[in-house]
C-alpha cells in the first residue's frame, strides 16, 4: 500500500534552487535511506513532505491525500518528524519528553489520558529507556537521548516516521541498536524515511534507497542498484571498495576521486 | 521509579497548595496593613456590615481595589513572563521585552501631557491600553507573517526603544515641572490611590489576555523541542505567536496602563519556580501566576509599610529587589552546573 507520493516536487528559497523536479515515494512497511552530500537537500525534502512548507503541501500526497487537506493535528496523529540533533530547550524528564508525543491526541484544556500514560510506558520500554523516566534530559548520554527522543517520535504512533540522522554521533554499537529498531518498525508495518550518512549501514538496513545530488535525483533503488562505483563517484565524489562481509554489504570509502 | 514519579506530583500538589494560601495572606494582609492598620476583628465585623464607617470606607474604596489590582497585575506579570519565557525559549525575557509595557506607558504619558488626564480619570489607563494594542499592530508589522523568534525580538526592541523616545521627547517637551515631575512618578509604576474603576477598565482585559495565554500552555510544552518538532506535532507557530502577543498586549498592557512599570516579577518568578514544576512551561504558566501575585502583594505591602516621608513606589522596590536577587539566581545557576 502506498503511504505517500510526491511528484514533481521543486522547492526555492529565493532565487537559489533546492530541490528541482523531485518525484519519491514510500510504501507501508518500506525502509527508505535519504543519502547525498551535504548541502543537497535532504533535510529540505524531508521537511516538505512532513508538510512543514505550507506552499507545497498540495503536492505531496498521503494515505491518498495531498497533505493540505488535513488538519494539523490530524496529519500529526499519522505522520512523525524527528529533526536533527535531539534538542530539549528545558531539562525536562524523559518520561515529560515523550509525553509530548501524545500532544497531537489531546484537546486544548485535556490532560494526558489514562491511555497516553500506557502508550508512553509501552514505547518507552520497547525503547528500552524505562529506567531513565524521571531523569532530566540534560543528565543522559547522547545514546540514550537518542533512544528517549526515538521513543517520542514513536508515542505519536505514526504511519510515517520522518527522521533526520538519528544516528550521527552514536557509537557503533548505539547505531546498530537505533537500525535494528527502525527494521523492527518497518517490519510491523510502519513507513520510515531517513536521512543517513553511513553507506554500510543504509544498504544493510534500508530496503530503497535515494540518492540526492544539487537538487535533483542521482539514483533510486535497490541499495545494490544505487551504491554502484559511478553513482558513488557522481554522488560525494568519491571512490569507495564495495564488497560484502559476513553475506552483508560493505562500503567503505577510500579516497577522493 | 513509580515512587519518584509520585514525588513530582506531591511537589507540584505542594507547591500550588502553597502558592494559593500565600496569595490570600498577602490578600488579606494588603487589606490590613498599611498607614492605618486594620485588625483582623474590624475586617470580619466590617464584612459583616457592622463596622465603623471610616474602616469602611478605608476597606472599600482605597485597601480593596488596591489588593485586588495588586492580585491581578501579579498574576498578569507571572503568566506573561512564563508564556514569553516559553515561547522565546529564553529564561531572559520578560513581558516587556516585546514592547507592549513601554508603548502602554508611552499612551498613558500622552494623556498627562495632552491634560486629558485630568479631565477624567480614566483616559490615562484608556490612553495605556490604546499604546499598548498600537504596540501589537506596529510588531505584527515589523516580524511579519512568517515570525520567526528573532525577528520578533527585534521587533520588540525597536517599537520598545521607539516608545521610550517618546517617552522622553514628552518629558523633554513638558510645559512645566510640575507635569515633568508627574509624569515621572506615574513611570515608576504604583498601584496607590487606584479605585475600582480602574479595576473595572482593566480585569477584563487581563482576563482575556490570560487565557489567550493559558490556551498556548501545550504549544509551549512542544516547543521545548524545537520550532520544527512543535510543527510536525500540530501546531501552527505563526498562529501561537500572534495569540502569545496579542495575550501578552491586553494583559500586561492593561496592567502596565492602570500601573506604570512594574519590572522584574515577570522576568523573576518564573525563573524561581521553574525547578519546582520539572521544567514545564505549561504547568508554569499557573504556578508563576500566583507566585506573580503572592510578590506584587507583599511588594506592595512592603512599600506601605517602609514609607516614611515621601510615598516610595512599587515599580522602584521591585526594581530594587529584583536586580541584585537576579544577580543572586544567576550565580547560583552556574554554581549548579557540572
Amino acid at each position: 500500500m502506498r503511504l505517500l507520493e510526491a511528484t514533481a516536487l521543486s522547492v526555492k528559497f529565493g532565487d537559489r534552487t533546492i530541490l528541482d523536479n523531485i518525484s519519491f515515494q514510500v510504501d507501508k512497511g518500506e525502509f527508505v535511506g535519504l543519502i547525498g552530500s551535504n548541502g543537497t537537500g535532504k533535510t529540505t525534502l524531508l521537511r516538505t513532505l512532513s508538510g512543514m512548507l505550507p506552499e507545497h503541501k498540495k503536492k505531496v500526497n498521503f494515505l491518498g491525500c495531498p497533505l493540505s487537506d488535513y488538519q494539523p493535528q490530524q496529519l500529526a496523529q499519522k505522520l512523525a518528524y524527528l529533526p536533527q540533533g535531539n534538542e530539549s530547550h528545558w531539562s525536562i524528564t524523559a518520561e515529560n519528553l515523550v509525553m509530548l508525543g501524545r500532544l497531537p491526541y489531546q484537546k486544548v484544556w485535556q490532560g494526558a489520558s489514562e491511555l497516553d500514560h500506557h502508550i508512553v510506558q509501552q514505547v518507552m520500554q520497547d525503547c528500552d529507556v524505562n529506567q531513565f523516566a524521571t531523569h532530566t534530559i540534560d543528565t543522559l548520554s547522547g545514546g540514550e537521548r537518542a533512544r528517549v527522543f526515538l521513543s517520542r517520535a514513536l508515542a505519536v504512533e505514526p504511519q510515517l516516521l520522518l527522521v533526520d540522522e538519528p544516528i550521527a554521533g552514536l557509537d557503533p554499537g548505539h547505531q546498530i541498536e537505533v537500525m535494528d529498531k527502525f527494521q523492527q518498525l518497518s517490519k510491523s508495518g510502519m513507513g520510515i524515511v531517513c536521512v543517513i550518512h553511513d553507506l554500510t549501514l543504509a544498504a544493510r538496513y534500508c530496503h530503497t534507497l535515494v540518492m540526492l545530488g544539487e537538487t535533483k535525483i542521482i539514483s533510486q533503488g535497490s541499495p545494490e542498484q544505487v551504491l554502484s562505483p559511478e553513482n558513488l563517484a557522481h554522488g560525494f565524489n568519491i571512490r569507495a571498495h564495495i564488497s560484502e562481509a559476513e553475506g552483508q554489504p560493505l562500503i567503505v570509502p577510500i579516497a577522493l576521486c | 521509579m513509580k515512587k519518584n514519579k509520585v514525588a513530582q506530583h506531591k511537589i507540584e500538589q505542594r507547591l500550588f497548595s502553597v502558592l494559593i494560601l500565600l496569595t490570600v495572606a498577602s490578600f488579606f494582609g494588603s487589606l490590613l496593613l498599611g498607614s492605618s492598620n486594620i485588625n483582623p476583628q474590624e475586617l470580619i465585623a466590617t464584612m459583616m456590615g457592622e463596622g465603623k464607617p471610616t474602616v469602611s470606607l478605608i476597606l472599600y474604596e482605597i485597601r480593596l481595589p488596591r489588593a485586588i489590582l495588586g492580585m491581578m497585575i501579579g498574576i498578569t506579570l507571572g503568566i506573561g513572563g512564563a508564556a514569553l519565557q516559553g515561547f522565546l525559549r529564553n529564561p531572559l525575557a520578560e513581558p516587556g521585552l516585546i514592547g507592549v509595557s513601554a508603548a502602554a506607558s508611552l499612551g498613558a504619558v500622552i494623556t498627562i501631557y495632552t491634560g486629558l488626564s485630568g479631565l477624567f480619570a480614566l483616559a490615562l489607563p484608556l490612553g495605556g491600553i490604546a499604546g499598548a494594542l498600537l504596540a501589537v499592530f506596529l510588531i505584527q508589522l515589523l516580524a511579519g507573517r512568517n515570525s520567526s523568534t528573532l525577528r520578533l525580538i527585534l521587533a520588540g526592541v525597536a517599537v520598545s526603544s521607539f516608545a521610550a523616545a517618546l517617552t522622553s521627547l514628552t518629558l523633554n517637551l513638558a510645559p512645566n515641572p510640575f507635569m515633568a515631575l508627574e509624569i515621572m512618578f506615574w513611570l515608576m509604576g504604583s498601584i496607590a490611590n487606584r479605585s475600582f474603576e480602574h479595576v473595572y477598565l482593566s480585569v477584563p482585559f487581563m482576563l482575556i489576555g490570560w487565557s489567550l495565554l493559558l490556551m498556548q500552555a501545550k504549544a509551549l510544552d512542544a516547543l521545548t523541542l524545537g520550532e520544527e518538532a512543535a510543527q510536525s506535532l500540530g501546531f501552527n507557530l505563526n498562529r501561537i505567536s500572534t495569540l502569545i502577543i496579542l495575550g501578552i498586549a491586553l494583559s500586561v498592557g492593561a496592567a502596565t496602563a492602570v500601573s506604570g512599570a512594574i519590572g522584574f516579577i515577570g522576568l523573576v518568578v518564573p525563573h524561581l519556580l521553574r525547578r519546582w514544576v520539572g521544567h514545564k512551561p505549561s504547568t508554569l504558566l499557573l504556578a508563576s501566576g500566583l507566585g506573580g501575585a503572592c510578590l506584587t502583594l507583599i511588594a506592595d505591602i512592603a512599600v506601605r509599610v517602609l514609607s516614611t516621608g515621601t510615598e516610595l513606589k512599587l515599580g522602584v522596590l521591585t526594581a530594587l529587589i529584583g536586580a541584585p536577587f537576579f544577580l543572586m539566581l544567576i550565580m547560583k545557576t552556574q554554581k549548579d552546573l557540572p
